[in-house]
C-alpha cells in the first residue's frame, strides 16, 4: 500500500492493527471506569477535600500514562507494518539527494523468462521506477557487466542525473556471462566516495550466484567486498540485494546436463547425453524433460523427450547437495550434415506449467560435432584398411591405384587427416618425399607409419632422421632409429637388457624431448603397459621377444606414429599376423581422440594449462564474443597458465609459444586446444536454495536482502529506510516502554508513599 | 467464664446475640469480669469495706494506713453513689448508616448506648437518652429504675437513621432539657463542622455537665482501604463521586486527620473527653472511658 506523498508500508494490515490497538489502552481505560464498584458513603467531605486537591495532579498522570501507552502501541504497530518513506516523498519534504551506485546484473541467468518477461526486463523496470522517485539533485552511477564475458563491472553512467540514468537503462543487455560480484562492489564503493548524498548501493538481480553460498569459488572475495563496502570508514552505504526473480522457489530445474564421451562428437555417431532435473520447490512435481537441437535458422528442433513423474520436492533452506534428483538418458544421432557448433538445449516441461521460472528448466550445451578422419593409405594394407573401413569415424580416401608417399602432391595431401603407409619399403620415401610429409605433419597431419620387415631402420634413419644438431633436428624423427642405438639381444635371456650400457647417446636427447612418448594404448600389449611409463620401459618394450615397439613423435601441430620392428628374423614372423591390423585400428582411434583435443570447460570456470618449463608466450584464441585473440607473455613459467575470462560459449584454442622452438629453430609453437563449450548447470549461478543462508549471513553486515515479487511493493523498500525506519520505531517503542514502566513504578509509588 | 464473658465485647460476636438488652448486659459483664472483680461501686463515696489489691485496681485507693500496719495492699472499697445523671446523646443521622464491618455505625452506637446505660443503671445512676439528627428527635428524662433501663433499651432497639448530622443544634436543644449537671455521652461520628461541634460542646461544659465524645467512625472510613475504581454515593445528600481510591487515600487521611485533630484539640481545650473508636473496638472502651470520667468526678 502507499499512502499519498508520504509514507509507503510493507506491512500495511500491520499498521491498521497497530492503530486499532491505540485503542485499547484508551478502552480498558473506560472499561475500568466502567467496571467500578459503588459504596455509599459518609465520610464524604474528607473525599470530597481529598479529591480537590489531587484531582489536578492525578489527571496529568493518568493523562500522561494514556499517552505514552497509546504511542507506545501505536509506534509499534507502525514499526511492524515497516514503514518506509518514499523518494518522492524526500523531495517533498526536501530531503537532500542521494547518491546511488546501481548495478544491474546482466548475467546470463536474467534472461530467464518469468511469466514470459525477461528478468533484466523486470530489473530495468524497477531500476526506472526507482529513479524516477528520487530526488532530482540525487546522482546515480550505473553499473554492469561487461558485454565481454569477463563479468567485470562496466560504468554505464557516472554521477548522472536519475533522468540521465534512466534514459541509459534501455540499451542494457545481456553480457552472457557471470558477474564478477565482487569487483561490482568494489567499484560501486569507489564510485560513491566521489558522490554527494546519502549513499546506497541498489543491486537488481536474480541473485542466483554460486558465489553468494559458502563453497561458491568466490564466495570469500564477494562476502570481504561487501564487508568491506558496509564497514569503510566514513561511507557504509546500506547494500540493497533486490531479487527480481519473484523469489519464485517452486520450480524444477534442469541442473545437470553432460555428454558422456566430451564435447565432441564425430558424425556419424550417436551422443549420450546425460540430464538431471531438481526439484526446488514444495510439492511433487511431473513432467517430461525434452531434448532440443539447433537449428542452422536459430530455431530448436525437438528430438525426444522423456517422462519424468513425481521428482521429490524440497526445501528451499537446502543445499543444493541434498536435493533429490531425477536422471534421464538420450541418445542422440549425429549426422555428417551437424558439421560444426551443434547447440542442444534440455527443457523440463511440466505438466503443469503455472508461472514457473522457465529458463530455469533448461540448459544449453554445445557440441562440436566434426567430419569422420579422413586417412590417405599409401601402399595399400589390404588387412589392416579393412579394419579401418569399419570404423564409424574414419573415412578411408582410396586412390584406383596404390599410390606411395614419394608420389604425394600437396593436392593429395589437401584435406586428409593422416597418411597411412603401410608396410613401409624405404625406397618409396626418398628425401623429398620425406620433407613433404614433414611439412604436412607439422601443419597438423598425422603421419602413420608400420615399419615392415624391409623397413631397416639403418635404411629408414635416412629419410626419417636427418639432422639432430644443437638440441633441434630436421626430419620426421628426432633420432635415429639405426643399430646403433638399438639394443645388443640376449638371445639366451631375452628379457634381460642393460639399459645403462646399451643405450646410445640420443636415448637422452629423446629423454629429455618433451614431444615424444609412447603410447601403449595403440599396441594395446596388456604385458607391457604397467611398465611403459617411461623410456626405459619403453626400449624394453621394442626387442622383447620380438615384438613392433611404437614412437609417436609430436611435430609442430602433427603427430608422426611410427611401429618399428627389430632387425632380425623374428620380425618376419609379424608379417601376416593380426598385428597390423590391430596396430592401425588402435592408432587410428588414438589419433582421432589426440587431435584436436577437445576438453570440456565451465562458462565462467577458469582453465589451468600446464606450461613447460620453456613457455615465453600464450596465444588464446577466444570466440569473439568473449573479446577475441589475446597473447600474453608468460612471467612466472613454473606456474600454471590460468584462464579466468571464460565468460562467453565457444572453443577456445590455446597456444604456448615455446622460447626455445622460437628461437632456435623457428618451429610453430605447441598447441593445446581447450574448448569451453557453454554452460555446466552444476556450476551455474542457479543454486538458489541458499537465499536464507545469504539473508542469514548478511544481516548483521548492514546489508539489506530484500526478495519481493512485486516491483510496487519492493519501491519503497529499495528506496530507502524501511529498515532504518523501523528499527528506529522499535527503537522508541522500547525507550517509551521503559518511560512507561518508570512513570507507572513512580506515581504508583508516590501514591504508595503517601498512603504509608 | 470470665474469657466467655468477654467475648461479647467483641462486636462480631456480639452480633450474633439477638436482644438488645440481653447484649447490653453481656457487654457489661463481659467489661466487669475484666475489671477482676474490681467493682463498679468502688467509686461510691460511703466506705464499705478493704479487699486485697489487684492489679488493675487505681492506686489512689489503697489504704496506705493498713499497708502500715501489715504491709499488705488493701483497697478501700465503699458504697455506691446513686445521685450521678448521665445522658446518652446518639446520633441518628444517615452518615451512621455506613459499615463495613459486622457492625454498622449507628449499631455500634446502639451498642455502646445499651451498654453504658446498663452500666450506669446497675450503679444505681441515673440516665437519660437523647435521640438527634439535624434536630432532636427524641428526649427520655434520666431515671435509674429498671424499667426505666427496658425502656430505654427498646427505644434504642427502634432507632433509625434519617437527615442530616447537626450536633450543635441538636445539643442546644438538649441542653434546655438537662436539668442539673451530670454527665453527656454523646455517641456520634461527628460529620459535622467541628467548630460548631465545639461550641455545643462548650455550652455543656458552661453548664457544668462532664462530656465523653465518643468519635465513631468505621473501619473503612478511617483506612480508606479501598483500591478498584469506586463511584462514592454521599449519604445526608451529598454529591456522588467516581475516584481511584488509592490516588486519593493519602490525601483522605491527612483530612480525616486534621479534622480529628481539631476535635481532639477542642475538646481538650474545653476540658472535655475525646475518645476516637471504630465499629470494630470492643466495645468495653466506651464502657471504660466512662467509667474513667465518672472517676475524675469524684
Amino acid at each position: 500500500m502507499t499512502l499519498p506523498l508520504l509514507f509507503a508500508l510493507a506491512h500495511p494490515g500491520l499498521m491498521w492493527t497497530g492503530l486499532a490497538l491505540v485503542s485499547v489502552p484508551i478502552l480498558i481505560h473506560l472499561f475500568f471506569r466502567r467496571r467500578h464498584r459503588v459504596v455509599r458513603w459518609a465520610a464524604m467531605e474528607f473525599l470530597l477535600a481529598a479529591l480537590r486537591k489531587q484531582k489536578r495532579r492525578m489527571e496529568v498522570e493518568n493523562l500522561i500514562l494514556l499517552l505514552v501507552r497509546i504511542a507506545l502501541i501505536a509506534l509499534l504497530g507502525l514499526a511492524l507494518a515497516r514503514p518506509a518513506v518514499e523518494a518522492s516523498s524526500f523531495n517533498a519534504m526536501g530531503v537532500g539527494a542521494r547518491a546511488v551506485a546501481l548495478v544491474i546484473d546482466t548475467s546470463a541467468s536474467m534472461g530467464a523468462l518469468l511469466n514470459g518477461r525477461p528478468m533484466l526486463d523486470r530489473a530495468r523496470e524497477r531500476a526506472s521506477k526507482t529513479l524516477l522517485d528520487l530526488p532530482e539533485e540525487s546522482r546515480v552511477t550505473l553499473l554492469v557487466s561487461r558485454g565481454d564475458g569477463s563479468g567485470a563491472p562496466q560504468v554505464l553512467v557516472e554521477s548522472a542525473t536519475p533522468a540521465d540514468a534512466r534514459a541509459r537503462l534501455g540499451g542494457i543487455t545481456l553480457a552472457y556471462g557471470p558477474n564478477d560480484l565482487a569487483s561490482v562492489f568494489r567499484l560501486a564503493g569507489r564510485k560513491l566516495k566521489t558522490m554527494r548524498g546519502r549513499a546506497m548501493v541498489l543491486f537488481l538481480s536474480d541473485l542466483q550466484r554460486r558465489d553468494w553460498l559458502p563453497g561458491g569459488a568466490r564466495h570469500d572475495d564477494l562476502h570481504g567486498a561487501l564487508r568491506q563496502l558496509a564497514t569503510d570508514e566514513g561511507q557504509s552505504p546500506p547494500v540493497v540485494l533486490l531479487d527480481v526473480n519473484g523469489g519464485d522457489f517452486n520450480n524444477v530445474v534442469v541442473t545437470d546436463l553432460v555428454i558422456d564421451e566430451g564435447l565432441e562428437a564425430f558424425a556419424p555417431s550417436v551422443l549420450g547425453l546425460s540430464a538431471a532435473v531438481v526439484n526446488f520447490g514444495t510439492a511433487p512435481a511431473s513432467g517430461r524433460i525434452a531434448l532440443f537441437v539447433g537449428r542452422a535458422d536459430g530455431g530448436w528442433e525437438r528430438k525426444q523427450s522423456v517422462e519424468v513423474k513425481d521428482i521429490v520436492p524440497t526445501l528451499a533452506s537446502a543445499t543444493a547437495a541434498e536435493f533429490a534428483r531425477k536422471e534421464v538418458q538420450f541418445h542422440l544421432p549425429i549426422r555428417k550434415e551437424d558439421e560444426g557448433p551443434l547447440p542442444i538445449k534440455v527443457l523440463f516441461e511440466p505438466d503443469s506449467t503455472g508461472d514457473r521460472l522457465e529458463s530455469d528448466n533448461q540448459r544449453f550445451l554445445a557440441i562440436h560435432a566434426r567430419p569422420p578422419v579422413r586417412f590417405l593409405p599409401v601402399r595399400n594394407y589390404e588387412g589392416a584398411l579393412n579394419v579401418l573401413r569399419d570404423m564409424e569415424t574414419i573415412e578411408v580416401i582410396e586412390f584406383e591405384q596404390a599410390i606411395y608417399p614419394n608420389d604425394l602432391s600437396d593436392e593429395d595431401l589437401t584435406g586428409i587427416d593422416v597418411v597411412l603407409w603401410a608396410d613401409a619399403n624405404i625406397h618409396d620415401l626418398d628425401a623429398e618425399g620425406a620433407t613433404k610429409l614433414e611439412k604436412f605433419v607439422r601443419g597438423g597431419g598425422a603421419f602413420l607409419a608400420y615399419l615392415g620387415t624391409e623397413a631397416r631402420p639403418d635404411k629408414v634413419n635416412a629419410a626419417f632422421f636427418k639432422e639432430y644438431r644443437d638440441g633441434s633436428f630436421q626430419g620426421l624423427f628426432p633420432f635415429m632409429l639405426a643399430d646403433g642405438n638399438n639394443m645388443p639381444i640376449d638371445d639366451e635371456n631375452p628379457t634381460h637388457i642393460d639399459i645403462e650400457s646399451a643405450r646410445g647417446p640420443l636415448f637422452r636427447e629423446m629423454a629429455e624431448s618433451p614431444g615424444l612418448f609412447y603410447s601403449p594404448d595403440i599396441i594395446g600389449f596388456r604385458a607391457l603397459r604397467k611398465d611403459t611409463q617411461d623410456l626405459d620401459a619403453y626400449v624394453k618394450a621394442r626387442y622383447v621377444n620380438g615384438e613392433p615397439a611404437v614412437l609417436v613423435h609430436r611435430l609442430g601441430r602433427g603427430l608422426v606414429v611410427a611401429v618399428t620392428t627389430t632387425p632380425d628374423e623374428r620380425a618376419i614372423r609379424l608379417n601376416g599376423s593380426i598385428l597390423p591390423a590391430a596396430f592401425f585400428f588402435n592408432a587410428a582411434h588414438f589419433l582421432v581422440e589426440q587431435d584436436p583435443r577437445l576438453r570440456n570447460v565451465l562458462v565462467g570456470e577458469t582453465i589451468v594449462v600446464s606450461l613447460p618449463p620453456s613457455a615465453k608466450e600464450i596465444i588464446v584464441e577466444q570466440p569473439e564474443r568473449a573479446g577475441g585473440t589475446i597473447r600474453e607473455p608468460i612471467t612466472e613459467p613454473d606456474a600454471p597458465y590460468r584462464l579466468s575470462s571464460t565468460g562467453a560459449p565457444g572453443i577456445y584454442r590455446i597456444a604456448i609459444k615455446s622460447a626455445a622452438a622460437s628461437a632456435t629453430s623457428g618451429l610453430p609453437s605447441e598447441k593445446r586446444h581447450v574448448a569451453a563449450v557453454n554452460l555446466h548447470p552444476s556450476e551455474s549461478d542457479l543454486r538458489r536454495a541458499g537465499a536464507s543462508e545469504l539473508e542469514q549471513a548478511y544481516r548483521a553486515g548492514g546489508v539489506k536482502l530484500m526478495f519481493s515479487s512485486d516491483v510496487e511493493e519492493a519501491l519503497p523498500e529499495a528506496t530507502d529506510t524501511t529498515g532504518e525506519l523501523a528499527r528506529t520505531l522499535l527503537g522508541i517503542v522500547v525507550a517509551l516502554l521503559g518511560v512507561e514502566l518508570f512513570l507507572a513504578w513512580y506515581f504508583g509509588n508516590r501514591r504508595k508513599a503517601g498512603s504509608a | 467464664m470470665n474469657e466467655n464473658s468477654r467475648k461479647y465485647l467483641d462486636p462480631e460476636v456480639l452480633n450474633s446475640v439477638s436482644g438488645l438488652e440481653l447484649k447490653a448486659r453481656l457487654i457489661v459483664e463481659g467489661f466487669v469480669s475484666g475489671m477482676h472483680r474490681s467493682p463498679f461501686h468502688g467509686f461510691s463515696v460511703e466506705f464499705a469495706e478493704h479487699r486485697e489489691y489487684v492489679p488493675g485496681d487505681d492506686v489512689r485507693f489503697v489504704d496506705w494506713k493498713v499497708f502500715g500496719k501489715s504491709d499488705r495492699y488493701y483497697i478501700k472499697q465503699y458504697e455506691e453513689e446513686t445521685n450521678l445523671r448521665a445522658w446518652l446523646m446518639v446520633d441518628l443521622s444517615e452518615s451512621m448508616e455506613y459499615g463495613s464491618g459486622a457492625l454498622n455505625k449507628i449499631d455500634y452506637a446502639r451498642h455502646a448506648a445499651a451498654a453504658l446505660a446498663y452500666l450506669i443503671t446497675q450503679q444505681q445512676d441515673a440516665v437519660g437518652l437523647c435521640l438527634f439528627g439535624d434536630e432532636v428527635r427524641d428526649v427520655m428524662p434520666a431515671a435509674s429504675s429498671s424499667g426505666h433501663l427496658r425502656v430505654l433499651i427498646n427505644r434504642l432497639e427502634e432507632i433509625k437513621t434519617r437527615g442530616k448530622t447537626n450536633i450543635s443544634s441538636a445539643i442546644n436543644v438538649a441542653s434546655e432539657q438537662i436539668g442539673r449537671r451530670g454527665v453527656v455521652i454523646i455517641l456520634s461520628d461527628l460529620l459535622d463542622s467541628p467548630e460548631r461541634i465545639m461550641d455545643a460542646v462548650q455550652l455543656l461544659r458552661h453548664r457544668s455537665h462532664e462530656v465523653i465524645l465518643f468519635h465513631i467512625l468505621d473501619k473503612d472510613e478511617r483506612t480508606f482501604p479501598f483500591e478498584r475504581m469506586t463511584r462514592f454515593e454521599g449519604l445526608e445528600s451529598m454529591p456522588q463521586v467516581m475516584a481511584d481510591p488509592a490516588a486519593l487515600r493519602a490525601q483522605y487521611i491527612k483530612e480525616l486527620n486534621a479534622f480529628t485533630q481539631r476535635l481532639r484539640r477542642g475538646c481538650l481545650r474545653n476540658g472535655a473527653d475525646f475518645v476516637e473508636i471504630d465499629t470494630s473496638t470492643p466495645l468495653d472502651v466506651a464502657l471504660s472511658s466512662y467509667l474513667a470520667s465518672r472517676g475524675r468526678r469524684r
